[in-house]
């Protein structure tokens, strides 16, 4: 049981195009920026167009899976949560600007530092608190501010969220 | 780096311990995505053998 497998697997099931894509959010994807963070479970965006199939690809994952806790998909041993990219706009969109890379011998996308940035502003629990902070030094703030742009709530939600973590200076 | 001998609770062992783990932490940032998903791969195989504190646990 790894992410490693996990990843091994998930490559298998583009490569047989039962999903036909996808990108990694969430801790895993956010180590790739920071510090490693110890997360027990590995969240994605599958690329998804319709209801219909949405239901036959986790319907096809669940015959592939290991079992299933709650949300959650048993891949390779460890609980994998796949978003569909058609739920919200700005999965679409981390999903289309996600970065390849390299590990082992293995191929991924994951996230952008500004895609997580946004995805942790929406929670904004502590802990996403945390991680915002540490992605910043890496994010590109022109892009990031396109983002928000074009993402936000009328309130402006986001945008004041990620002024009250950095200062009066962003946006 | 002088070597000196330091008593534990001194103030310059501590600022120099901070200091050397904070370099340590932003290696460990640095690392590549292979020695990450590694780590992760081993803390999350681990994980089982983490003592979990319990508050009625028996400490006699």
């Amino acid at each position: 049981m790894s992410f490693t497998d996990a990843f091994r697997i998930l490559n298998g099931l583009k490569r047989r195009k039962i999903i036909k894509d996808y990108a990694v959010i969430g801790a895993i994807a956010a180590s790739a920026y920071m510090e490693a963070i110890f997360t027990e479970d590995l969240d994605v965006i599958v690329s998804i167009n319709s209801d219909e199939e949405y239901l036959r690809v986790f319907r096809r994952m669940g015959e592939v899976a290991e079992g299933q806790e709650g949300m959650h998909h048993i891949i390779g041993g460890v609980p994998v949560q796949m978003f569909p990219s058609n739920t919200k706009p700005l999965f679409q969109n981390t999903l289309d600007q996600a970065l390849p890379v390299k590990f082992g011998r293995l191929r991924s996308k994951f996230a952008s530092a500004e895609h997580l940035i946004l995805l942790y502003l929406e929670p904004f629990r502590e802990k996403d608190k945390l991680r915002i902070m540490n992605l910043m030094p890496n994010a590109d703030i022109p892009k990031l501010r396109g983002l928000i742009e074009r993402y936000d709530d009328e309130k402006g939600t986001l945008a004041r969220r990620l002024q009250e973590l950095h200062g009066t200076g962003f946006p | 780096m002088k070597k000196a001998r330091l008593p534990a609770d001194s103030k310059s062992y501590t600022e120099l311990a901070f200091r050397e783990k904070e370099k340590w932490h932003q290696r460990r940032a640095k690392m590549s995505l292979t020695k990450k998903i590694e780590s992760l791969d081993r803390m999350l195989e681990m994980r089982k053998h983490i003592p979990r504190i319990s508050r009625d646990a028996d400490t006699n």
